[in-house]
């Protein structure tokens, strides 16, 4: 038994200086599929980016269309959509981002002091069904809470004695309408991440804090935050990845898209689509397109770099 | 238990009751929409707490069977087949990836991780696929855009460094080739891994309405999500005419408050209904340091 296990062992190095040829090409083969996949589906539309830098026209495809310089670029920049979808969008992640963690932590944190399987069961699966519904059914949801002659919010309104309110038309509540609508779909989803990370801190550190009498809030701030910080790292620097990058369906289908709230809702995300799809405006949806992958390239490499010279352990790459 | 400590649980309990009750708060709104009549709509509008049990949105649907049955048929026609195909090359890649003997590992490794940091961006991709790869209002292309992530490519890749080496050598030994050792030893013992991910594409093709948006303007082939979609563009493309036309338009053709809020019930419902069942996989697959190293 050990001889055979010996033997194994022996094998082990040997195997991996001579892989032969006729393996290598046989784990090649496995990831051929993956490989068209990738090239068909990301890298050849990762080519297609020049288009924003082309004058589009639909018979010569992308790869025939005439270049065009940054013309694009100035007729985007050059209209009043740009300043406003940069700042929704900046806006809004940025908010997102922070209450992402914030309260992730937080609910995690009560979590952990739940002891009772079932409830920390019932807890997490309430919590984390919004996850699961698409926006377009939040959409319906929302129209249930807005409409103005039947809608939850107004009969609550009435029945207190006050006027109804045309919600689609003031832009004033919409900031804190989308901030909760975010947060209510992603809040399962982030305490669970944050909750996993908990469950895997040493608990004999947590023993040795209380031995030395520490309080609850020290605990928290000199053992868990900083425990936490990988997870938190990793999503932070998705997070600003992805800032230029709003959530289509949240700005697109919770205020039903009127134009009437596009100061306080249109972002990127939906300025592209809108031109693409409904104004076939191609000159300004594929510059914001390119605008919006580029900088989101240069704010990983950005956000990494500075986390790895604070903290190498902690960077992504 | 000291009293301070009680109060703690109290405090700890009230909130994390509060957080869920407004977690699930809003789904009682379709609920008890579509279980209002027509009638019960105009008395009192949407509430949370149904004022009657009325099925008459759901007779309906039944009546009308057609149009829901066929989506449901390809919503699971795409999930499905997406499902399978994705996570079989996936994880083909994910187990190549994971060897450290193999050779194109850290250029392959790369090249799916670049994928997650930079995108041609939507303009490009669409006009590739609907104008070059000419998938405009072809089914497929609600699965094939979705089949692949890089993400799930590395929480398998994970998975599979975690298998002891000497399984696999003691196979070579023996003399299997790599794609036997592949298919034989590596997949049945990813069984959990493999799960969880199909579980998790099963939901992002279940809940997919943006690739129909963007690649289909016909109303045939239309998943449960896209004919969401399709109900409420239409009630919003009346709601916003009606105040231009004088209020003269006519809204006999659209489905009712409840009728709508019944089709939700349909398209959330089976989700809903497994998902507490698969809790644990998807807990499994939230794994953010699977991107790293």
């Amino acid at each position: 038994m050990t001889a055979k296990v010996e033997n194994v062992k022996q094998g082990k190095s040997k195997f991996r200086l001579t892989l032969k040829w006729r393996d290598t090409l046989q784990l090649s083969v496995l990831t051929i599929p993956t490989i068209i996949w990738f090239v068909i589906f990301s890298y050849i539309p990762m080519f297609g980016c020049v288009i924003a830098f082309k004058d589009f026209d639909y018979r010569a495809g992308i790869w025939g269309s005439k270049w065009c310089g940054l013309k694009n670029f100035q007729y985007l920049f050059a209209s009043n959509d740009a300043g406003r979808i940069l700042r929704n969008t900046l806006f809004y992640n940025a908010i997102f981002i922070i209450l992402g963690i914030v309260i992730g932590v937080i609910c995690a944190l009560l979590l952990e002091q739940v002891k009772n399987k079932t409830m920390i069961k019932t807890f997490q699966t309430s919590m984390f069904l919004p996850h699961f519904v698409s926006w377009v059914v939040v959409a319906f949801i929302a129209q249930g809470l807005f409409k103005y002659d039947s809608g939850i919010l107004n009969n609550f309104f009435v029945k207190l004695g006050m006027a109804p309110k045309q919600w689609y038309t003031d832009t004033k509540p919409w900031p804190i309408i989308l901030i909760f609508a975010n947060v209510w779909k992603t809040v399962g989803f982030n305490t669970l991440l944050y909750y996993g990370g908990l469950l895997g801190i040493d608990q004999t550190l947590y023993e040795a804090a209380a031995i030395d009498g520490a309080s609850t809030m020290q605990r928290i701030f000199k053992i868990t935050i900083p425990m936490l910080m990988p997870t938190i790292t990793i999503l932070f620097i998705m997070g600003v990845g992805n800032v230029f990058r709003a959530d289509f369906g949240l700005f697109y289908y919770i205020p039903n898209n009127y134009g009437s709230l596009y100061s306080v809702t249109d972002v990127i995300d939906t300025y592209i689509f809108r031109s693409l799809k409904v104004s076939g405006e191609i000159a300004s949806s594929s510059a914001a397109s390119f605008f919006q992958s580029v900088c989101g390239l240069l704010l990983v490499l950005g956000a990494n770099r500075v986390i790895r010279k604070i903290n190498p352990e902690n960077a992504m790459f | 238990m000291r009293k301070k400590d009680i109060n703690k649980k109290i405090f700890v309990y009230v909130l994390l009751l509060a957080v869920s009750i407004i977690c699930i708060l809003p789904f009682m709104i379709i609920i008890s929409t579509s279980l209002t009549s027509e009638k019960g709509m105009a008395l009192n509008g949407y509430s949370i707490i149904p004022h009657e049990i009325n099925l008459d949105s759901y007779r309906y649907l039944l009546k009308n069977l057609n149009q829901i049955l066929s989506a449901y048929g390809m919503s699971i026609w795409v999930a499905s087949i997406g499902t399978f195909a994705g996570v079989t090359i996936m994880t083909m890649f994910a187990y190549a990836i994971s060897r450290e003997d193999f050779k194109f590992r850290k250029f392959l490794s790369f090249f799916a991780y670049f994928t997650m940091i930079f995108s041609g961006g939507t303009v490009a991709t669409y006009m590739w696929i609907s104008r070059s790869l000419h998938l405009l209002n072809n089914r497929w292309v609600l699965v094939l855009p979705l089949m692949v992530s890089a993400y799930n490519i590395f929480i398998l890749r994970v998975a599979c460094k975690a298998l002891p080496i000497e399984v696999i050598e003691s196979a070579k030994i023996d003399g299997c080739s790599e794609l036997k050792i592949f298919f034989r030893i590596v997949v049945p013992l990813q069984k959990t891994v493999i799960a969880t991910i199909s579980l998790l594409m099963i939901f992002t093709y279940w809940n997919d309405w943006y690739t129909s948006m963007l690649y289909f303007d016909t109303a045939d082939k239309s998943t449960i999500q896209y004919y969401l979609v399709r109900v409420l563009n239409s009630v919003n493309f009346a709601k916003n005419n009606a105040g231009a036309a004088g209020g003269a338009i006519n809204t006999y053709d659209l489905p009712s408050d409840g009728i709508q809020m019944a089709i939700c019930v349909l398209a959330v419902g089976p989700m809903m209904c497994v998902f507490p069942f698969f809790q644990k996989y998807f807990v499994a697959g939230i794994n953010v340091g699977a991107v790293k190293g």
